[in-house]
């Protein structure tokens, strides 16, 4: 296993001004990651590898992965350092008819052609938070077990929620919105657990998640709520991984990165399907294979691709193509943070390496 | 092939019964013809592709709003296959 970490010298310096913190942190990172023979590599500086620098857009950064391969053979897992303005997201065109006008999406970068709907590469991102502490701090996570769960769903999905929480939790203990609501979400719901699910509504206007039942969307939680959270949290709402001019003031995904203890974030970058009821697809299915492959000891980028891996054979299983929707699920899931963190140990017994 | 306006109806008529606030929506209906995905199959080193298909989807849309006014995208997605049945039915989250 072989790790590709990349990242913007210009980019990020504008965005962090102070990048020694980083540069401290990432040489740590490298040494105590030696397993992984981890490459540091800025696309906008010339290196020692012979690779040319190229310009701060994704098609060229993605043929400067590609190139480096060339010259230094496959990388298993590639870590993006930055948020858009330091490697922008891919913006692809939006197979289903709906308000979002591009797909944010990070799997161009985790496949080696042209058919990028199935990565091969494990990729994770680290979003710059434009604090360089913020970036620090996700380099430095260690997963801290608790063998505990907690999982929120809107009460209209509650069925379909069960299915998808019940390999990390008890179905039955999942909190539903409503009757919960932003005043009276408990902070210590989220504290010492390993897993954090939301099957809520989200926006790419607002700060808060919102609940459903029928024709009535309460403020199930905002930022406000999260306090001394850990775990890895899969979200499966709107816009859940959204962070494009967003802070950790208004948006909840870079809350809860903010959390020393929350060692990762799945979700969409865009508006996100799933059904009400069993059985699960589209965003379901994909957060289910996640959470499962977490559950067996996959790091938090091996479970994403494998998870989506899955999810596209099971989807051609049941209905002989990826429709729109299936596609668009593929495209929009990301995951945030240190991409060799793992929930439980590996079959060698390892948590990071 | 043109879906029959009354299996359109019968299929309003469920949508309604089980996300009544669609209630009154038009649904946009499309066809579209998925042609065989050979490339996802082969990276994913599975078998020999499906056929040519045709599919027809029911597009249900309204904007909500959340208690503290935010604007919501309510999206219900009807996917029915050649025999107009239904195949899959997943809302916007």
């Amino acid at each position: 296993m072989r790790m590709l970490i990349l990242s913007g010298k210009e980019a990020l310096h504008e965005r962090i001004k102070d990048v020694r913190p980083i540069e401290k942190a990432l040489s740590e990172y490298i040494e105590s990651r030696k397993v992984y023979e981890p490459i540091l590599c800025y696309y906008d500086t010339p290196n020692k590898y012979g690779v040319d620098p190229v310009a701060r857009k994704a098609e060229a950064i993605r043929e400067y992965v590609s190139n480096f391969e060339k010259k230094l053979g496959d990388f298993d897992i590639l870590l993006l350092l930055g948020g858009d303005e330091v490697i922008p997201f891919f913006r692809l065109e939006n197979p289903c008819d709906d308000a979002d006008e591009m797909v944010l999406s990070d799997n161009p970068y985790a496949s080696r052609d042209d058919n990028y709907v199935i990565p091969e590469r494990a990729c994770a991102r680290i979003p710059d938070g434009e604090n360089s502490d913020f970036m620090v701090r996700q380099l430095n996570k260690a997963v801290r077990r608790n063998g505990k769960s907690f999982g929120l769903t809107a009460k209209d999905w509650q069925k379909a929620s069960e299915n998808v929480y019940q390999p990390v939790g008890a179905p039955e203990e999942l909190e539903c919105t409503p009757p919960v609501t932003k005043d009276d979400f408990k902070e210590a719901w989220l504290q010492e657990k390993d897993y954090l699910y939301f099957n809520v509504h989200g926006s790419k206007l607002s700060a808060n998640w919102y609940g459903q039942e029928g024709a009535h969307y309460p403020v199930a939680m905002g930022t406000d709520n999260i306090v001394n959270s850990s775990g890895v949290v899969a979200a499966e709402s709107c816009y859940g991984a959204y962070i494009i001019e967003k802070t950790k003031n208004n948006a909840i995904c870079l809350k809860f990165l903010a959390e020393r203890d929350v060692v990762g974030f799945c979700g969409s970058t865009t508006i996100a399907y799933g059904p009400a009821q069993p059985p699960s697809s589209e965003a379901d299915l994909l957060v289910k294979y996640f959470l499962e492959y977490l559950e067996q000891g996959h790091t938090l980028s091996e479970s994403l691709r494998n998870a989506k891996l899955d999810f596209a054979r099971k989807s051609l299983r049941r209905h002989g193509f990826l429709d729109d929707d299936d596609t668009k699920t593929m495209l929009q899931f990301v995951v945030y943070g240190d991409p060799t963190l793992r929930v439980r140990p590996s079959q060698k017994g390892e948590f990071v390496c | 092939m043109l879906i029959n306006p009354k299996r359109i109806e019968k299929i309003k008529e469920e949508i309604f019964a089980k996300y009544p606030e669609f209630r009154g929506v038009e649904p946009k209906i499309s066809e579209k013809t998925v042609k065989p995905q050979d490339a996802i199959y082969a990276k994913l080193d599975m078998g020999v592709p499906k056929q040519l298909k045709s599919i027809y989807r029911l597009k249900f849309e309204r904007t909500v709003r959340a208690a503290d006014e935010t604007p919501i995208d309510r999206i219900l997605l009807v996917t029915l296959d050649e025999n107009f049945e239904i195949v899959k039915i997943v809302e916007s989250r």
